[in-house]
């Protein structure tokens, strides 16, 4: 992963303040970021885009998380694309039954904003751990940045 | 006049000082679309909401929204009418009684 090269995230949440943390977790230092507010869009996007990561709420207008990841997963046979479920606690028994489908992990929200994108890619080491550490030393660089 | 001993005082995060008016408004027009909902016995609206309040609330550094979003979620999957209104009211309150310090 060279310095300009970025990670693909594509985010699926139909909550608009959700949405609105996001956009602020993943810096666009490190991240090239999609967000949108239905699983349908989000199917659009992953064909069109091929993105490195994808957060998916499980309850979504149009085609949920799970539906997402099933198409993803079998229709077009990518067993590879990092997915992680958004969701809350009581969704687990959800979580389990979607995840025979193949996810990387789940972040439960309400989440931390400023941890959100660390949580994402101690997932994301799954599929590849070299572009994901790189990602991690960026994000702390950038971190520390920040600090008064 | 909101009184100093009725206010709740919130410290909250500088670097999204920017969204929480926007947020706020949001759970304000959540009020008056839940009041009508519960008018209409429409308790998926009610639950859906409450369900994405409790989602967001403590991202935002409410505790509060995201507490009071589990009950109206919880009393909209049982079809507690009185319970629901108690906690529109009771989200009402909260947000009149806000108030946040940046630092």
């Amino acid at each position: 992963m060279g310095e300009t090269d970025r990670l693909k995230i594509l985010i699926a949440e139909d909550d608009n303040d959700l949405l609105a943390l996001y956009d602020i977790s993943f810096s666009d230092l490190i991240f090239e970021k999609r967000l949108v507010r239905d699983g349908k869009a989000a199917v659009e996007v992953y064909k069109n885009w091929h993105p490195d990561i994808i957060v998916l709420d499980i309850i979504m207008p149009v085609k949920t998380g799970c539906l997402v990841l099933e198409e993803i997963r079998e229709v077009f046979g990518d067993k590879d694309t990092t997915i992680i479920f958004s969701t809350s606690i009581d969704d687990m028994d959800v979580v389990s039954h979607c995840a025979r489908f193949g996810i990387q992990g789940y972040i439960v929200k309400p989440f931390n904003y400023k941890m959100v994108a660390y949580e994402i890619l101690e997932f994301f080491k799954k599929t590849d751990p070299k572009k994901a550490n790189m990602a991690q030393i960026r994000l702390q660089n950038a971190s520390r940045q920040h600090l008064p | 006049m909101i009184q100093d001993s009725e206010k709740i005082i919130i410290h909250g995060d500088p670097e999204i000082a920017d969204l929480i008016p926007g947020y706020l408004e949001n759970r304000r027009k959540d009020i008056i679309k839940m009041r009508g909902a519960l008018d209409r016995n429409d308790y998926e609206t009610i639950g859906y909401l409450g369900h994405s309040m409790r989602g967001s609330g403590e991202g935002y550094g409410f505790k509060g929204i995201s507490a009071i979003g589990l009950e109206l979620e919880q009393a909209a999957k049982t079809g507690n009418a009185e319970g629901i209104s108690r906690r529109i009211n009771e989200l009402e309150d909260y947000i009149g009684r806000i108030e946040i310090i940046y630092k």
